[in-house]
């Protein structure tokens, strides 16, 4: 949001806990070369300091390559958040989760804006101009799945058994309240700026060389060549509080301990939904008061294409979401959204640990359906969890209790929802493999909405109800959570709002 | 940097010092006996003891050495009784007028849970007592939990010698909750308090945030020190302070244990995540810092490591992935190590036959195969366990995966009577 703000002439100091980016290796052979026996392979796949071998559950892999140990526990003291039966994960890194984010970014649509007070027509251009900056590759042709309006670079080409579904899927039409398409993620298909295109190295759940994938910590440069821009790096942000008719901003240094305040007429939170709530609940003095928030519940299972076993492995594809669907739940006209990823360019323990047999028995299964495996994560609408954020007060300030939690029949939905899907893919030659399906605990991810919502707490400019001129970008201000992915929606709403303040403060 | 550390030659300060050492402080010592490390490149040491004036070269450059930049103070007198707690604070105001007078920017008093006015046993009071003498800026107090670890010194010292003196142990206080931390997080803790710039608070609570029975802190000791359970018998305190009055009239030297007894009876529960979190410190599990000090974990780690791999790897694994994997699990895997039966140990296959049927993730031994999975993944010789580059053709592949699932059918009644043994 601070691009908006800048063109425009307005100062922006922006304050990062954050010093640094994660140090993705920029000299990492293709995966394939990786792993045809390359003595090095490990210095890549696990990194010299082994961080590769962290469990990190049932979060995004790519928190494994985390080069602090400490970074979450440390992330969750500093924003003062405790997590209860949900993941909250957040990251310290410049750049945030956009580090290790899965880049899939549809647009929303009418359906999905239904309970905000903007229409998607006021998110139009915002979209089109985040779309334009970040790159995003895709096909404009499925936008009944991926929602559309948005400039796309040229969509990658798939994986083999990608590309067979699509096909089957082209050539046969798909079932009633199922459609399916190309994914469509922030990855570069051409080069834009510093960043170069994709070179289908298959790797890029181990980082991307080349800076193909979108991080957030890639524009902190251009930003900084503004004179308007000022970036203070390893501040976190501890309190907001009123001053001099404009805020103050109470900061502490996360390497010397040392407290820094920032007095400003006009503040935006863009710490994330959870930390970003924690500042602006205390900023409301809104204790002990149990705030619903929403996360999009996710179930994962396995697919096989019979048709493909025993082929080869890709030699150059690309490894993010290959394929986007959604399926039509039962009532109300919802749907969820799901992904699907090429097992081939996925790490095989991160599938064999799921695998009901012994890891011999699970690797030697693993690596006979590889060829032919796609993997999914299918989310449901926000409106299937059931989480509470609550300010709490103690000596210090205020600490900021997160409970998860879903639907009660939530089991019995994901079932349903994942057999309707199933039917789907069977008739594009994708069977779904016994006993794969996980439903994953709240908050794994990552799509956290919905805490300060505009219409409630938030203005539809994303201003807290009763404190001018503090404002929240981030998804803490959605007025509801889609199964979508949320953020494409994020950043482009972010902007929306960017340009409103950029033009409030001109008037 | 300078660090002048009171009793440098302690439990504590021993390894305080090393640790200051290798982050680049230049280091004074100030105790009765000459630390072992004293007399090395920037490590030097004076005689002092609590009721001396210390040396004002102690906080003077020279040498090499630049002005005291801070002072951690360690020192505790605890041998004469009710007259210590004088002893203790005299002591400490020399220190601070010292410390005020060469303008030593910061002055760390390490201090206890058990520090109040009101405190049962003395030691709680000789610290409120000197914690009192703290006003100036920059002067601040490290309150600890119960401190675990390295030596077999001090508390954690008599710990391990109680909980190996027999298999049963009648306890006092054995549901008293108490918090632990690891020596080498307090000494952390205390280099964070001594070289940051801004504190924002006079009282740092240094443990661990969730509280645990006396009882299970002794059982967990007894599991990862000595390798074998604990039984505690619950023993009234009342009753054993009854007898140790009797015993104190009697003229019986019984005031150490009365100490300890009024201590444990007296500690409260603290907050200390703000605390830890305002240090940015990261405080390692108990079971892990606790098998990290247990003899010979090294040794058994390898021996689980070369099963672990073997197993996976269908033979014997090479020293890289041995060491590799011993790494994963000292950074990752809590570093305790993985009781494997001792026909798994002489022949590693009989594990898939073992091998528990549960799908938890945090199930001791699968997560270990899976830390070894990875190893193996990311190695020229096990690479080709996982992935099968050229394909193997449609019938190859059908056949495998049918003979793979009828192995696991098989094996799977023998995997679920066996393998809830392991864990």
């Amino acid at each position: 949001m601070s691009w908006p703000l800048v063109e425009r002439g307005i100062r922006v100091l922006m304050l990062d806990a954050g010093s640094q980016p994660i140090p993705w290796p920029t000299d990492r052979p293709s995966l394939n070369k990786i792993r045809h026996a390359d003595d090095d392979a490990w210095r890549f796949l696990l990194k010299p300091d082994l961080s590769g071998l962290r469990d990190v559950g049932d979060v995004s892999p790519k928190l494994r390559f985390l080069t602090d140990d400490a970074e979450s526990e440390t992330f969750h003291a500093i924003n003062r958040i405790e997590g209860n039966g949900i993941d909250t994960v957040g990251l310290l890194s410049l750049g945030g989760l956009s580090n290790v984010w899965g880049a899939v970014s549809p647009v929303f649509d009418d359906q999905d804006f239904e309970d905000w007070p903007i229409k998607s027509s006021d998110m139009a251009s915002a979209y089109a101009q985040v779309a334009a900056r970040i790159g995003i590759s895709g096909d404009a042709a499925d936008a009944p799945v991926n929602g559309g309006g948005i400039p796309l670079q040229p969509a990658l080409p798939l994986t083999p058994t990608a590309e067979t579904v699509l096909m089957a899927a082209q050539r046969q039409g798909t079932s009633p309240g199922f459609r399916l398409a190309r994914s469509q993620n922030a990855v570069l298909s051409q080069n834009l700026d510093h960043r170069r295109a994709c070179d289908l190295d298959g790797g890029c759940m181990w980082g991307c060389p080349h800076g193909a994938i979108y991080n957030s910590a890639n524009e902190l440069s251009a930003l900084g060549a503004c004179d308007h821009f000022q970036l203070a790096t390893g501040r976190a942000v501890r309190r907001v509080r009123p001053a001099n008719g404009g805020h103050a901003v109470e900061t502490i240094d996360m390497v010397n301990g040392s407290a820094e305040t920032y007095e400003a007429p006009t503040v935006v939170l863009a710490a994330g939904t959870i930390a970003s709530t924690r500042i602006a609940l205390e900023r409301l003095e809104r204790y002990e008061e149990p705030i619903s928030f929403f996360t999009t519940p996710a179930v994962g299972a396995a697919f096989v294409c019979p048709s493909r076993l025993g082929s080869p492995l890709p030699e150059r594809c690309f490894g993010f979401a290959q394929i986007s669907y959604r399926v039509d739940l039962e009532d109300d006209g919802q749907y969820a959204y799901g992904v699907l990823y090429d097992a081939a360019t996925l790490s095989a323990v991160d599938m064999v640990r799921h695998m009901p047999f012994s890891k011999v028995g699970s690797a030697a299964l693993f690596r006979s359906l590889q060829s032919a495996l796609m993997v999914t994560l299918l989310y449901f609408p926000g409106n299937f969890s059931r989480n509470i954020v609550q300010l709490e007060k103690d000596k210090n300030g205020a600490r900021l209790r997160v409970t998860g939690g879903y639907i009660g029949d939530i089991r019995s939905l994901t079932r349903r929802t994942l057999r309707r899907a199933a039917t789907g893919f069977r008739r594009v030659g994708l069977f779904m493999l016994p006993g794969s399906a996980k439903l994953y605990p709240p908050g794994a991810e990552s799509h956290f909405g919905g805490t300060l919502a505009m219409g409630k707490l938030a203005t539809m400019d994303g201003e807290l109800v009763g404190v001018d001129n503090l404002f929240a970008v981030d998804g803490s201000v959605f007025s509801s959570l889609p199964a979508k992915h949320p953020t494409l929606t994020i950043m482009a709403n972010a902007h929306r709002i960017g340009e409103r303040i950029a033009t409030r403060i001109a008037a | 940097m300078h660090l002048v550390v009171t009793g440098g030659s302690g439990y504590i300060g021993t390894r305080l010092i090393r640790r200051a050492r290798d982050q680049g402080w230049w280091i004074t010592v100030l105790s009765r006996h000459k630390p072992p490390m004293s007399g090395g490149q920037r490590v030097r040491w004076f005689p002092w003891a609590l009721n001396k004036e210390p040396p004002p070269r102690a906080f003077e450059g020279g040498d090499g050495f630049p002005a005291a930049t801070a002072l951690i103070h360690l020192a505790h007198q605890w041998e004469k009784g009710p007259e210590d707690l004088d002893l203790n604070r005299e002591g400490a105001q020399l220190l601070l007028d010292s410390s005020r007078r060469h303008h030593v920017g910061r002055f760390v008093f390490v201090s206890s849970f058990s520090a109040r006015h009101d405190a049962l046993n003395l030691y709680g009071r000789t610290k409120d007592a000197v914690e009192s003498l703290l006003e100036g800026d920059g002067e601040v107090v490290a309150r600890f939990g119960i401190i675990y670890g390295g030596p077999l010194k001090g508390q954690w010292g008599s710990l391990c010698r109680i909980t190996g003196l027999s298999p049963v142990l009648p306890m006092v206080g054995a549901g008293r909750p108490v918090q632990a931390i690891h020596l080498d997080d307090a000494c952390e803790g205390l280099l964070r308090l001594a070289g940051t710039q801004k504190l924002n608070r006079k009282i740092y609570s240094l443990a661990g945030p969730s509280p645990l029975p006396f009882g299970r802190l002794l059982r967990h000791i007894a599991r990862q020190v000595h390798g074998r359970g604990l039984l505690i018998v619950p023993v009234s305190t009342r009753l054993v302070l009854t007898a140790l009055g009797i015993m104190e009239r009697l003229g019986l030297p019984v005031s150490g244990t009365k100490e300890r007894v009024l201590g444990l009876a007296g500690i409260p529960v603290l907050d200390t995540g703000d605390s830890l979190g305002a240090l940015g410190l990261d405080l390692r599990d108990l079971k892990g810092g606790l098998a990290a000090s247990a003899p010979g974990r090294l040794r058994r780690l390898v021996r689980e490591g070369a099963a672990m791999l073997h197993y996976l790897l269908g033979e014997r694994p090479s020293a890289k992935l041995l060491r590799r994997y011993v790494r994963g699990v000292l950074r990752f895997g809590n570093a305790t190590h993985v009781a494997l039966p001792a026909p798994v140990r002489w022949w590693p296959p009989l594990l898939r036959a073992v091998e528990p049927v549960s799908m938890d993730q945090g199930h001791g031994l699968r997560a270990r195969l899976d830390l070894a999975a990875r190893v193996i993944e990311a190695s020229p010789e096990g690479v080709s366990r996982y992935y099968a580059w050229r394909g193997e053709g449609r019938t190859t592949t059908v056949l495998n995966i049918f003979l793979t699932l009828g192995v696991e059918a098989l094996l799977f009644p023998v995997r679920l009577i066996l393998g809830h043994r392991l864990r």
